[in-house]
């Protein structure tokens, strides 16, 4: 059972809301999976960025307005990524796209192939990355 | 005198059950607070945060992280978080799957106990919260996956009966 009322009221949540509440959960969720992942808790965090433990909870309510210059220094301490950008997620789709047999096939064939020389130009250049990645 | 109150179902979604608390005869508690702030009133942004944080509460699960500390430390009477502003909405975590909504208001005092409405929003959920436990103790509530089973109507103390 649905509440209607909640229901008409989220309809009518602001764009920038939305965008903002759900940023702010992915983005504690993140910091969440990091800390776990190294066997740390909120109050380790606190501690290295110089910061009370009632500060980090706050952070980590999922409505919070996380700054740039915060997220920077979440991201050195926990040494990795919090966020990304859309330029880096772009860049890691195509390395994703590109590692499939067809491309091998693609490359075999390319003495008798009909491929415009762009293209041919454009699966060279992924293949250097995902190589150069690979490694 | 008595009140009765009863604990009923107000929202149902994937992974939590929303539930709330009404006066026998009145508007439950959550409505009250949404009639306070209806749509383009001064904290239309602050109404539209907590709706967006139970519908990701809705998905996710209620996570403690996800709460703001308000009661004592033995309840579990919490606030949605608001940064933005001082609205404050009261809730009884009960677990990650079940939560109590309440009512509440704009904070304009340093500690919510300096008000006198809002510190009746948390002295009601902390007797409700503690009700609730004592029943689920002694066996006559069952806490089954999102759902509150059993007696969930509670007749309250009336202050002045005390003294």
């Amino acid at each position: 059972m649905k509440n209607k009322r909640l229901e008409k009221r989220s309809k009518k949540i602001s764009k920038d809301v939305d965008i903002f509440v759900k940023q702010s959960f992915d983005i504690v969720d993140r910091i969440y999976e990091i800390l776990v992942k190294q066997g740390k808790e909120q109050k380790d965090l606190a501690k290295s960025l110089g910061k009370s433990e009632s500060e980090i909870s706050k952070w980590m309510t999922g409505t919070h307005n996380f700054t740039i210059k915060t997220l920077a220094k979440i991201e050195v301490v926990l040494g990795e990524s919090v966020i990304q950008t859309t330029k880096e997620k772009a860049a890691t789709k195509a390395t994703v796209i590109y590692i499939t047999p067809e491309h091998y096939a693609l490359r075999e064939s390319r003495k008798s192939s009909t491929i415009p020389l762009q293209m041919e130009t454009t699966l060279n250049k992924v293949h250097s990355s995902v190589v150069g990645s690979c490694y | 005198m008595k009140s009765s109150v009863s604990i009923e179902l107000f929202d149902e979604r994937d992974k939590v059950n929303f539930y709330t608390i009404r006066f026998h005869g009145e508007e439950t508690e959550t409505d009250k607070f949404l009639d306070k702030f209806p749509e383009n009133c001064e904290y239309d942004e602050d109404i539209d945060i907590i709706i967006k944080w139970i519908n990701i509460i809705a998905e996710r699960g209620a996570l403690k992280r996800h709460f703001r500390y308000e009661g004592k430390l033995r309840d579990q009477v919490l606030a949605v978080p608001i940064e933005t502003s001082n609205l404050r909405l009261y809730v009884i975590r009960v677990s990650e799957s079940i939560i109590i909504l309440g009512n509440g208001g704009a904070k304009t005092t340093r500690k919510y106990n300096d008000d006198a409405f809002l510190n009746s929003c948390v002295e009601l959920l902390q007797e409700v919260d503690g009700y609730l436990r004592y029943r689920i103790r002694q066996g006559t509530v069952a806490v089954y996956q999102k759902q509150l089973l059993g007696d969930l109507t509670f007749h309250l103390k009336n202050k002045s009966d005390e003294e």
